[in-house]
C-alpha cells in the first residue's frame, strides 16, 4: 500500500515538474535551446560544421558573460546532410524532438526553403545565416529571418562593381538553376538603377555540376564584352578558374565580378597559384580585414578553435547569425516567440561586420553586405584580396 | 577561330573520354561484365595523382610520376578485386556480377571520402603544359591539347596490341569463345585478371590526367560513368573502335549543341542514344549477339 502510495507519489511530482518546465514562462537557469541544423555528411560538410563551430563559439561567449536572460544556452545540432528532405527531417526533429526555442541553419538554397516551411508549420523561428535565395524573403511569413546577404544584393554588388569600373558590355556565366536566375535578377536590378549604360549582351548558362566548361568559355572568348559577371561558387570555381586560364580568358583585359564567395579562405589555398589575378571577387569574411578589435578578438578565438592560422569565412557566418537571435532575445526579454518576432522586427544589433539592422514586417531581412577584393599575389602560398571593402546591402538588397 | 575552338573542345572532351570508355568497353568484351565500378577507378586515379603531387610536389616532369602511380596503384587494386572478388562469380547470373561492380562503387566513394573528405580539391597543370598554344588559325590551351594526343596515341597503341601482338590475339580470341582459347592451353583466368587490371589502370590514368582540368570531388564518378555508359552503347560494348567513335561523336553534339541549342544540349546527346537503341540495339560497331 505504502510502496503504491509512493509511486503515485513520485508519477504526479514527475508529471508536475514536466508540465511546469515546459511552460512559457520558465525558471531562472532554465536553459534557452537552440537548434543547429547544417551538413555534417555529404559535399556541405566541412562548411557545414564550420558554421556550426561559429555558433558554438558564438554561444560559449553569452554563456561566459552570464547567459541570456540570466539563462544558459544549449546548443542541439543535427545533420542536414545538404538535401532538402533531410533537412526538413532535421529541423523537425530539432523541434519535436529536442524542443530547440528556435533553430538556425540551412547551407543551400534548397535546405533554407524546406526549413523554413518547417518553421511556418512548427510556428517556432528559423534564423537564416547562409542561405541567399530570394526566394525566402519572396515566400515571407512571419517565423524566418534571413541574416545573409540576399542574392539581390550580391548580384547588385558585382553590377555596382563593373559599373565603377567601366564596363560597357558584360557576358554573364551563371548557373543555370534558381541561383543564377536571382543573381542575373538582382545584377540587371542594380544596373538600371544605377542609370548604367552598360549592356548584357552575352549570357552563358552552364548547367549545374558541370566539369567542362570549355564550350562556355569558347562562348566567352567569341563574345565583344569588356566585362563579365560569373557566379560559379566556391568549389565549382576551382575547375572553371583553371580551364579559363588556359585559354588566357583571364589575361584579355576584361573587367571580372565573380560572386559566389571565391575569395574564400578555403577556395584560395585549393587553387593557390592557379587563382587569377586581377578579379573581383566577395567572400563572407576575411582574416585580413578589417583590423578592428572585434574582428581581432573573434580571430583569435577561431584560431584556436580550428588550429588554423588563416581561418576560412564559416565560422563567422554562423556566429553573426546566432548574434542576431541572441540580440532579439534580449531586446524581447523572453523567449516567447510572438515576443521575439516583434523585438526583431526593425532590431539594430552588433555583429562582426558593424551594426546590422534586421527588416520589419513582410521582410525579415538583416542589411548585410559584402565584403569584395581583387585577387593578387601575397607573401602567403596561396592569393588574397587587396583593395578589401564592405559593400553595404541597403540600395540594393529590395 | 570560334568554329575552331569548339571543334576542338569537342575534340578534346570526346579523346578523354575515350580513354575512360575503352577500357569498360574491353572489359565487357572479354569479361562479359559491365563495371559499374569503372568510374569509381577513375576517380580513385584523380584522387592518387593529387596525393602523389601533394606530396613530391609539381617541378618539372613530377606530374607523370603521380599519373604512372595512379596507374600502378589501379591495376594493383583491380587485379586485386577480380582475383579475391570477381572470380567467385563467374559461374553465378550474371545480375550478381552486376551488384557486385555496384557495392564497389559505393565502397570506393566511401574510401574516398574517408581518406581526402568531401571538400573539392584541386591539381594544377604540370609546367610543361601550362598556358595556351597558337596554332596559326587559333590558339588553344597545351594542356588539352596533349589529353587529345594521349587519345590518339591510346586508340592506334590499343588497335595496334589488339591485331598486331600475341596477346592481342588471345583478348580477342576470349571475346568470342572462351572455351576454346581454354582447350588450346591458354591460361584463360589469367587473361581475365590482365584485361580487368588493365582496364582499371586505364582508367586510373585517365582520372590522374583529367585531374588537373577539373575538381577532385565526390559524384565525379557516377558524372564518368553515365557518359562512359553513353558511349558505350552508341559505339557498342566490346568495340575499341565504337568506344572511339562514340567518344567523339558525344564530344561534337556537346560542344554543338551548347552554342547553338543550350537549353538542349543534353537532350542532343539522350537522343542520339534512343536513336541508336531503336534502330541499332547493338551500337553502331557492336555485334549482333543472337541469345543476350
Amino acid at each position: 500500500m505504502t510502496k503504491s502510495y509512493n509511486a503515485l507519489l513520485l508519477l504526479g511530482v514527475t508529471l508536475l515538474a514536466s508540465t511546469v518546465a515546459g511552460s512559457a514562462l520558465a525558471q531562472e537557469g532554465e536553459p534557452i535551446r537552440v537548434g543547429v541544423a547544417f551538413p555534417q555528411t555529404g559535399a556541405g560538410a566541412s562548411q557545414g560544421s564550420d558554421t556550426a563551430l561559429g555558433i558554438e563559439m558564438a554561444i560559449d561567449e553569452i554563456n561566459a558573460n552570464g547567459g541570456l536572460l540570466g539563462r544558459p544556452v544549449e546548443m542541439f545540432w543535427r545533420d542536414s546532410k545538404g538535401t532538402p528532405a533531410d533537412a526538413t527531417i532535421a529541423a523537425r526533429d530539432l523541434i519535436t524532438l529536442d524542443n530547440v526555442d528556435f533553430f538556425l541553419g540551412g547551407y543551400n538554397s534548397g535546405e533554407t526553403l524546406a526549413m523554413s516551411e518547417v518553421a511556418l508549420q512548427e510556428e517556432v523561428i528559423y534564423v537564416a545565416p547562409v542561405g541567399k535565395t530570394i526566394q525566402l524573403t519572396d515566400n515571407y511569413h512571419p517565423y524566418q529571418f534571413r541574416i545573409a546577404a540576399n542574392t539581390n544584393t550580391e548580384g547588385g554588388s558585382a553590377a555596382l562593381i563593373l559599373e565603377e569600373l567601366g564596363a560597357q558590355k558584360i557576358c554573364t556565366i551563371l548557373f543555370d538553376y534558381a541561383y543564377g536566375h536571382d543573381l542575373l535578377k538582382g545584377f540587371e536590378k542594380a544596373l538600371e538603377s544605377a542609370g548604367s549604360d552598360a549592356e548584357i549582351v552575352t549570357q552563358v548558362w552552364p548547367a549545374l555540376g558541370v566539369s567542362d566548361y570549355t564550350p562556355y568559355i569558347g562562348e566567352v572568348l567569341n563574345s565583344d564584352c569588356d566585362g563579365v559577371f560569373s557566379g560559379i561558387w566556391s568549389g565549382e570555381f576551382l575547375a572553371f578558374a583553371k580551364q579559363a586560364s588556359s585559354f588566357g580568358l583571364f589575361d584579355m583585359g576584361k573587367h571580372w565580378a565573380a560572386a559566389g564567395e571565391v575569395g574564400s579562405q578555403d577556395i584560395m589555398e585549393q587553387l593557390g597559384a592557379d587563382m587569377p589575378n586581377g578579379i573581383w571577387t566577395n567572400s563572407y569574411e576575411v582574416w585580413y580585414y578589417p583590423d578592428t578589435p572585434e574582428h581581432n578578438a573573434y580571430l583569435e578565438k577561431v584560431r584556436e578553435l580550428t588550429g588554423s592560422e588563416h581561418p576560412n569565412p564559416w565560422p563567422s557566418v554562423g556566429y553573426i547569425g546566432m548574434q542576431a537571435l541572441a540580440a532579439g532575445i534580449e531586446a524581447a526579454g523572453s523567449t516567447e516567440t510572438d515576443a521575439v518576432i516583434a523585438a526583431m522586427e526593425g532590431l539594430s544589433f552588433d555583429s562582426l561586420v558593424g551594426e546590422l539592422t534586421i527588416g520589419g514586417e513582410g521582410d525579415h531581412q538583416a542589411n548585410r553586405g559584402q565584403y569584395w577584393g581583387v585577387t593578387a599575389d601575397s607573401e602567403h602560398p596561396f592569393k588574397v584580396l587587396d583593395e578589401v571593402r564592405y559593400v553595404p546591402a541597403d540600395d540594393i538588397m529590395h | 577561330m570560334f568554329g575552331a575552338i569548339q571543334f576542338l573542345n569537342g575534340l578534346s572532351y570526346g579523346l578523354s573520354l575515350f580513354l575512360v570508355a575503352a577500357g569498360l568497353s574491353i572489359i565487357f568484351g572479354v569479361l562479359r561484365v559491365l563495371n559499374f565500378a569503372h568510374g569509381g577507378f577513375y576517380m580513385l586515379g584523380g584522387y592518387v595523382a593529387y596525393e602523389v603531387v601533394r606530396r613530391i610536389g609539381m617541378e618539372h616532369g613530377l606530374f607523370w610520376v603521380a599519373v604512372i602511380v595512379a596507374g600502378v596503384v589501379l591495376a594493383l587494386v583491380a587485379a586485386g578485386i577480380e582475383r579475391f572478388m570477381l572470380r567467385q562469380l563467374y559461374n553465378r547470373d550474371q545480375i550478381y556480377q552486376l551488384l557486385f561492380t555496384f557495392a564497389l562503387v559505393l565502397l570506393i566513394g566511401d574510401v574516398v571520402r574517408i581518406f581526402w573528405s568531401t571538400t573539392a580539391l584541386s591539381v594544377s597543370f604540370p609546367p610543361e603544359l601550362r598556358g595556351a598554344q597558337n596554332l596559326g588559325f587559333t590558339i588553344y590551351p597545351r594542356y588539352r591539347l596533349f589529353l587529345c594526343v594521349v587519345g590518339v596515341v591510346a586508340a592506334v597503341g590499343l588497335w595496334l596490341l589488339f591485331q598486331r601482338t600475341r596477346w592481342g590475339r588471345i583478348i580477342r580470341a576470349a571475346t568470342q569463345d572462351r572455351e576454346m582459347l581454354s582447350s588450346l592451353g591458354v591460361n584463360v583466368p589469367m587473361v581475365y585478371l590482365a584485361v580487368f587490371a588493365g582496364g582499371g589502370a586505364l582508367a586510373g590514368i585517365s582520372g590522374a590526367l583529367a585531374a588537373p582540368a577539373l575538381a577532385l570531388r565526390g559524384g565525379m564518378d557516377a558524372e564518368i560513368i553515365v557518359e562512359c555508359f553513353i558511349v558505350v552503347i552508341i559505339g557498342g560494348l566490346g568495340s575499341l573502335w565504337g568506344a572511339f567513335i562514340g567518344a567523339l561523336l558525344i564530344g561534337q553534339l556537346r560542344a554543338i549543341g551548347i552554342t547553338f541549342v543550350p537549353e538542349w544540349e543534353i537532350v542532343l546527346i539522350y537522343l542520339l542514344m534512343i536513336v541508336v537503341l531503336v534502330f541499332r540495339p547493338w551500337g553502331l560497331f557492336g555485334k549482333k549477339q543472337a541469345g543476350s
